[in-house]
């Protein structure tokens, strides 16, 4: 009998973490439903929209699901209290809102705030009490998905393309705070796939084709285990190849 | 250098001191007519009794963070001087020092509201005269710390960040119409605004602020910090016709001390 000595170090290295995912893409969220079994680790979703009802305190309910609004900080912070309570500890946090912020010509001022607070600060909001939690634990993942395009910036989503690269700044700046903590921050930079909208013409992938759920899942699932644990600040652009940037 | 820019409308946000008032100074040498604002009137003043030889200079008092003060500064540039050829977008330094836990809410909105939608209240007016004559140049002043983020820069850094991809993006559409979007980034210059990282750096790494200097230095090819002027100099540059095929571009002016491809 073979036995796969691999898979079988990473399910034991799963098992018994917990992880809290915040997104506002059910696509998103019923991939990694689909990709992680939950037998062998626990996921708690944090479901995002700008029009979440500001008054109404986010509840987890029996499928580890809770809705909120990252803009109001007790909303983010009634979530992560529950989340901790509720395991010993948190092992990961992976974060993945709407990069769709809006074109740079009709988008007022406030618009542009209101956005920055949804994405940027809403980030910064769940990543400052999650990791006051990891620091106590010396231990912790940070994942950020955001859209490629932000590094081939266009007007007709200067909104959200300026968001996503200031969170990848953040992202490295943050990895270095944290680093010494043993808490590793790294983003993904998503090309062009099922989910997400690209804006400039994606016609030479050297690939040859979309991206689909099961490669991102695939990277999440690497950066989530010890093994990439050397791996710090990185953006990694998972794109079949389409960024040929130094 | 013929840069013929005499006829030129500049206007340099945060003109009053530091680079912007270098800018400034050598615009007005270069017979351009030029708009410095700054959201301090002592400031304003004081620059403006410094640069009274120059008979081509208007202070507007004006802080870039307000949309009515931004609208008042276009308005009596076109009053006083009847166009807009030149936006050098240099206000709003950010603020170095507390880590991720430490900043408020408060702060980052603000932070965002007065660099980033500062340049972006600016850029639009500028464009939309820009566009009447096809002709025009965007110079956003961004800061190593969008290139180089750092954990004590934490505000400042994913703005100059978001500064630089909106920088490209302008860029991209507005090539077209004869208007250059340029960035550019100032390394360590002997403005005093220094001062205040060094002493961050010198706490963090249980030195003296005199020994963090000299450490500082040694990284930096030159060996010294840039003058104002330097990058005076450059941002003049991308101003005039000779830049005339540069646009989406972010320049350095540091030295050589940021290494990375």
């Amino acid at each position: 009998m073979v036995v796969d000595f691999d898979h079988y170090s990473k399910k034991v290295e799963f098992m018994r973490k917990n992880f809290l995912v915040v997104s506002d893409s059910n696509f998103f969220v019923d991939a990694l439903k689909k990709y992680f079994l939950p037998n062998d680790f626990n996921f708690a979703y944090c479901i995002t929209a700008q029009d979440i009802d500001l008054n109404s305190m986010p509840k987890f309910d029996n499928k580890l699901m809770a809705y909120c609004n990252p803009m109001r900080h007790e909303h983010v912070q009634s979530v992560t209290k529950q989340i901790i309570d509720m395991h010993e500890s948190i092992d990961g946090l992976i974060i993945f809102l709407n990069s769709e912020g809006g074109e740079y010509f009709s988008t007022s001022p406030d618009q542009w705030l209101d956005y920055w607070n949804y994405k940027v600060l809403g980030s910064i909001r769940f990543i400052n009490q999650i990791s006051k939690h990891m620091k106590k634990n010396k231990k912790g993942k940070i994942i950020n998905i955001l859209n490629l395009e932000a590094r081939f910036p266009n007007l007709i989503n200067a909104v959200g393309n300026s968001a996503d690269m200031g969170l990848m700044n953040l992202t490295k700046a943050m990895a270095a705070e944290l680093a010494p903590l043993n808490i590793n921050c790294n983003s993904i930079s998503l090309g062009d796939f099922e989910f997400t909208k690209f804006n400039n013409k994606m016609n030479d992938i050297p690939i040859n084709r979309q991206g689909d759920s099961s490669d991102l899942m695939s990277l999440i699932d690497y950066l989530l285990t010890g093994n990439s644990s050397y791996i710090v600040g990185e953006n990694i652009n998972l794109d079949g190849g389409f960024s040929r940037i130094l | 250098m013929q840069l013929k820019l005499n006829n030129k409308v500049a206007i340099v946000t945060g003109g009053s001191k530091g680079i912007g008032f270098a800018t400034a100074k050598i615009l007005l040498e270069e017979r351009a007519n030029v708009v410095i604002c700054s959201r301090s009137n002592e400031n304003l003043m004081h620059a403006k009794s410094k640069l009274k030889k120059y008979d081509n200079l208007l202070t507007v008092q004006c802080d870039i963070g307000i949309d009515g003060d931004v609208k008042n500064l276009f308005k009596q540039t076109i009053k006083n001087f009847g166009k807009v050829d030149i936006l050098v977008n240099n206000a709003a330094p950010t603020s170095w020092g507390p880590l991720m836990d430490e900043i408020d809410e408060s702060e980052w909105l603000n932070a965002v509201n007065d660099k980033l939608l500062g340049y972006v209240r600016c850029t639009k007016l500028a464009i939309e005269d820009m566009l009447l004559r096809k002709s025009g140049r965007v110079i956003n002043i961004v800061g190593m710390g969008g290139r180089g983020p750092n954990k004590r820069y934490l505000t400042g850094g994913p703005i100059n960040a978001a500064v630089l991809s909106l920088t490209k993006a302008l860029a991209d559409y507005y090539g077209k119409n004869g208007i250059l979007v340029t960035a550019l980034s100032p390394g360590p210059i002997d403005t005093g605004h220094h001062k205040n990282i060094l002493t961050w750096v010198a706490q963090e790494a249980k030195i003296s602020t005199e020994q963090a200097m000299l450490n500082f230095i040694e990284g930096i090819p030159v060996k010294r910090y840039g003058h104002p002027e330097e990058v005076a100099n450059a941002i003049v540059f991308l101003a005039s016709d000779k830049a005339s095929f540069i646009t989406g571009s972010e320049v350095l002016v540091d030295g050589g001390r940021f290494r990375s491809l």
